[in-house]
């Protein structure tokens, strides 16, 4: 398995074990990233310098530094290479890890972020708001063999959140659907549409047997982002929202006469 | 977090000398005292880096153990982290780690991981600025389906102050670079 490890310090060793005892060889005697050398400074982004100088190309990666508490924190370290489609592939190797660190680490203060990739700054934001539940309601707090019982959802459809970013404004548009376990086995959807009472809600089902169910309401949120003039789509979420123990009445009419 | 995560955690019985911040070569003393066992004696020996390496095994230790836990890669274990390695392989390790975590590997590790063990079988150098040595590195504690433990070169330097503001390593030393060579050749000495 080669990786992008960074090769040992004053050291030819090239094979390190993780703690799963696997060996991870990279490659040679380049303190910096496979394919790469560690850049120490300079401009962003590749391009000649100087008429006579060979371009260089920047690719970024995390690393965790430390703040002035002494917290860690996720900051950048760049690598140089010879062509840009090397930096753009080191970068899109990177993503997975900015993911996963952003889920545990704020950016150090003043930290350059991975200017390729506003869909990484998309994803952490996405995986921090607070999405609406569904509060699912059947009135009048029971329903009836033989008639509709009518869902009402009870939770928005559409949900728009914004935050401010070093790239600019990021905007999430998230939108959901339903999806609705009765609790007598039958489960329907997606619906498009909120359910709403009678007469006019279109989530409804119709119960055969008396008894208890459980309805659960499912709410899948699909969602956009919309940063620094890209777009993208986000991981799936779900909220729920659940009627214990709803009542399933069977009416009978009497004939007096 | 788990109370197991941090369960054994020794107390700071490390560097009592009085080490000048910024210093990076521990002082040599004559004798160690059980307040002290961990200080630089005048002859590093394989019994006293086998110490060392219980040590800085346990910290490593508990960082896995947060991160199992965790399943992630949590504050807590990279402070232990960077408190036992040097910047160089603490961007090594993390990156190890985020492999593991990203790959979803976390379930090869035990679900309530020891100690790996690291036995020194050479001293290459063993001076207070650089310790160079051979390990065998068992990784059976920790992992599943670990192999039979196997060869490792270790560079210890003294320890950074600076990396450990927690006082989580308890030595006065922290891992320069840990592996081997892939064709199996003896690692070169950077010590030297």
């Amino acid at each position: 398995m080669w990786s992008d490890i960074a090769a040992a310090a004053d050291s030819n060793i090239d094979v390190r074990r993780d703690a799963t005892g696997e060996k991870i060889q990279y490659g040679g005697n380049i303190p910096g990233q496979a394919g790469g050398q560690k850049a120490t400074g300079g401009g962003g982004g590749g391009g000649a310098r100087g008429a006579a100088a060979k371009p260089v190309y920047i690719g970024r990666a995390p690393v965790l530094g430390l703040d002035s508490n002494g917290q860690s924190c996720v900051t950048t370290e760049r690598s140089t290479f010879d062509t840009a489609s090397e930096a753009a592939n080191f970068e899109a190797a990177q993503e997975q890890r900015w993911r996963t660190l952003f889920s545990q680490y704020a950016l150090c203060p003043g930290a350059e972020l991975p200017q390729a990739d506003p869909a990484v700054l998309a994803e952490v934001f996405w995986g921090e708001v607070l999405l609406p539940k569904p509060v699912p309601r059947i009135q009048p707090g029971w329903a009836m063999t033989g008639r509709l019982a009518y869902l009402e959802t009870q939770a928005p459809m559409t949900q728009t959140f914004t935050r401010d970013t070093p790239l600019g404004p990021l905007t999430i548009t998230a939108t959901g659907e339903f999806l609705v376990d009765w609790g007598d086995g039958t489960r329907t959807g997606p619906h498009g549409t909120a359910g709403a009472p009678w007469p006019d809600g279109r989530i409804t089902h119709g119960y055969v047997t008396a008894g208890t169910v459980d309805v659960v309401l499912t709410e899948r949120w699909r969602a956009t982002w919309t940063l620094a003039a890209r777009t993208g789509t986000l991981t799936a979420l779900s909220t729920e929202g659940v009627i214990a123990d709803l009542p399933v009445r069977e009416v009978q009419a009497v004939r007096n006469r | 977090m788990g109370l197991f995560a941090l369960a054994g955690l020794g107390a700071c019985d490390g560097n009592d000398t009085e080490t000048p911040a910024g210093a990076t070569v521990p002082k040599a003393t004559s004798s160690t005292t059980p307040e002290n066992q961990y200080a630089v004696p005048a002859a590093i020996d394989a019994a006293y880096l086998n110490k060392v390496f219980a040590a800085l095994e346990h910290v490593d230790g508990d960082a896995t153990r947060l991160i199992v836990a965790g399943k992630n890669l949590v504050p807590e274990a990279a402070k232990r982290l960077r408190a036992i390695y040097a910047e160089e392989e603490f961007n090594a390790q993390v990156n190890l780690w985020l492999d593991i975590i990203i790959e979803k590997r976390l379930d090869r590790l035990k679900p309530s991981p020891g100690d790996r063990s690291s036995v020194t079988t050479k001293v290459h150098t063993a001076a207070p600025e650089c310790v160079f040595v051979a390990v065998m590195r068992d990784y059976s504690p920790v992992a599943i389906a670990a192999g039979p433990p196997d060869l490792e070169y270790v560079t210890l330097r003294p320890v950074d102050p600076q990396r450990d503001p927690f006082d989580l390593n308890p030595t006065p030393w922290m891992i320069e670079a840990a592996g081997l060579r892939s064709d199996g050749s003896i690692a070169s000495n950077p010590c030297a």
